[in-house]
């Protein structure tokens, strides 16, 4: 580029005791020995070259301030084409002063930019993982909270499992149920429950255990048992989803953070509150499968403390592997929840291996006189 | 035009006198009263100015409005009085070429050889200046008009000042700022309940306001009654 196609006339302003106000716009030339500004009511002001003294900055920081020494006078210019006019005009004498500048300028940009490409992703993930850490921290601390609360969530949960149900009373029914659940109760890994039976009369092969200790048998699961120790199986499962938590678990990781923060500082009002303003046993019922896992491992373990035979639990999975495909839709309520049954089956018989010996005694309930009634 | 300010600094109005011919566009709902002289219209843009949808978009995120209105006297000596919203002050500016960069709602009114448009001030600067994410920037040769939450004082910047988050008005685009914290530790400023301010360097004027609308309705919030 040569200097004929430098542009030599800029949009600029001047600060000044001599116009009104302190500040008003002008046009600046450089000229061979110093910048001329000419405001729009014709006054001029001069600047030498080698009394500038330079400064970059202003709202966009790519304004250039020229001084002289007292500060009395100087000519602001924003026009990209400025800092080299200046620089091809004043030569040496301000060719130092403007790479410092500019460099000093380029060096802050290029912070700023890596500040921004590093710490955007940095402070992305950081907020993800905080989410995560407050959401699992929050699952940890429920198991410092007390059982009432478990009590009060099983309550609630109840409400919307059992509506529009018919129950069955009939303690030929009722009383075997209770003597099984009062059997493996003792064993219960979490102190203060109480394991409390209803029977639904509902053809689907389920069970559910709410968190307090509430258990919900439907009719199905009594139909589709050939032994009353297969129903303990299925028992200690559910039992042990409630021994182990899993229900406030599920609650708080559908809840989200805030009740999780909450749960933190110790505060269980806000899950009981939601789960009470959801009114559904979904939240709490639908459980991972890890702790489907995690329930059948502490089910066997409770089955070998109580002397019933854990193989119970395999056996019970296997025969419902094989029903008919007609009947699948009933049984398909439990085994939906409980994917992979070949692989539980397997380990379930894995952990009893390892198992110290026990006698196992059978239980002392009148089986066949429950079967009788569910066919009456 | 001429221009007085009544009621100085709390209920601030600002009473102009138009001749024929003269106009002023000024934030929605600003009019208090008028004379019969003057014809109003609506507008997303500056009369004679380019913009359009897009830029009334942009203002509102800024904290103004969609629209604009704007009043033209059609005789001599026609009177027109300017409130804003909030209770407060207001200072008149005289914008001679540059342009002046406007905390949103902070814009009253202009002359028409003034361009209003909406800018975006920065990631750091939208999260922790306690404005909006977007200023207004005012361009071009002409009056002025702004408005405070509460009195404007207005300071010659020639070096370094510092105003709390929350207190900038508006300033001259001469001047430059960046937030950082009041003290040397931001942890003592944290604990010295000034926290991150706004230090302006550079050589502009600065118009700063006396209180603190998101303070005012933090300390109200609570006390009102859910509707």
């Amino acid at each position: 580029m040569s200097v004929w196609d430098i542009q030599t006339e800029f949009a600029a302003g001047v600060f000044s005791d001599q116009v009104t106000g302190g500040r008003c716009s002008a046009t600046v030339q450089c000229e061979a020995s110093g910048l001329v500004a000419q405001t729009a009511n014709g006054q001029r002001f001069f600047l030498h070259y080698d009394q500038l003294q330079l400064e970059l900055g202003g709202a966009s920081g790519r304004m250039l301030f020229c001084r002289n020494s007292d500060r009395s006078l100087t000519i602001f210019c924003e026009e990209r084409g400025f800092p080299a006019a200046l620089e091809l005009h004043a030569g040496v004498m301000l060719s130092e002063q403007l790479a410092g500048l500019f460099s000093t300028a380029r060096r802050g940009r290029r912070v700023r930019s890596l500040l921004l490409l590093v710490g955007t992703p940095l402070l992305l993930l950081g907020l993800v993982g905080l989410y995560f850490a407050i959401l699992q921290m929050g699952r940890a601390a429920v198991m410092t909270l007390p059982v009432s609360v478990d009590q009060k969530i099983g309550d609630v949960a109840a409400v919307s499992l059992q509506q529009g149900s018919v129950q069955l009373t009939d303690p030929r029914i009722l009383k075997p149920c209770q003597q099984i659940v009062d059997r493996l109760s003792p064993y219960a890994a979490l102190p203060g429950l109480e394991f409390q039976i209803s029977i639904v009369d509902s053809p689907d092969v389920n069970a559910v255990c709410l968190p307090g200790g509430r258990i919900v048998i439907f009719r199905g699961l009594l139909e589709a048992a050939q032994t009353a120790e297969e129903v303990a199986g299925v028992l200690s499962h559910e039992m042990a989803h409630a021994t182990l938590r899993h229900g406030l678990q599920s609650a708080v990781r559908s809840t989200g953070v805030i009740v999780a923060a909450e749960l933190l500082i110790g505060d269980a009002g806000g899950l009981v509150a939601v789960i009470a303003e959801l009114g559904q046993h979904a939240a709490i019922t639908k459980y991972s499968r890890e702790q489907e896992t995690e329930s059948d491992a502490e089910g066997v373990r409770m089955l070998h403390a109580a002397a019933v035979d854990p193989l119970a639990l395999a056996s019970f999975f296997e025969r419902l592997k094989e029903q008919p495909q007609q009947q699948l839709p009933r049984v398909i309520n439990w085994l939906s929840t409980h994917p992979q049954h070949d692989v539980r089956i397997a380990a379930i018989r894995a952990q009893v291996a390892t198992l110290a010996a026990q006698q196992y005694r059978g239980l002392e309930v009148d089986w066949d006189g429950l079967k009788q009634s569910l066919q009456e | 035009m001429n221009h007085e300010i009544l009621c100085r600094p709390m209920a601030s109005v600002v009473r102009l006198l138009l001749d024929a011919g003269e106009r002023i566009t000024c934030e929605v709902g600003a009019m208090v009263a008028m004379s019969e002289g003057l014809s109003v219209d609506s507008s997303t843009a500056m009369k004679g100015r380019p913009g359009g949808l897009l830029a009334g978009v942009k203002r509102m995120f800024s904290g103004e409005n969609f629209f604009l209105n704007h009043f033209t006297a059609q005789r001599p000596d026609q009177q027109l009085l300017l409130a804003p919203g909030l209770q407060g002050d207001i200072v008149h500016h005289e914008l001679r070429g540059g342009s002046l960069l406007i905390q949103g709602s902070s814009w009253l009114a202009s002359t028409e050889n003034i361009t209003i448009d909406a800018t975006w001030q920065g990631l750091g600067k939208a999260v922790f200046s306690g404005e909006s994410a977007f200023w207004i920037r005012a361009q071009g040769q002409g009056q002025i008009f702004l408005n405070s939450f509460g009195a404007i004082y207005e300071v010659n910047v020639d070096g370094q000042y510092t105003v709390d988050t929350g207190h900038i008005v508006a300033f001259e685009d001469s001047l430059q700022f960046e937030i950082t914290s009041a003290g040397a530790s931001l942890i003592g400023s944290l604990l010295g309940g000034e926290g991150l301010v706004c230090r302006f360097r550079g050589q502009g004027r600065l118009y700063c306001q006396s209180h603190n609308p998101n303070t005012f309705g933090s300390l109200l919030g609570p006390s009102l009654k859910p509707r």
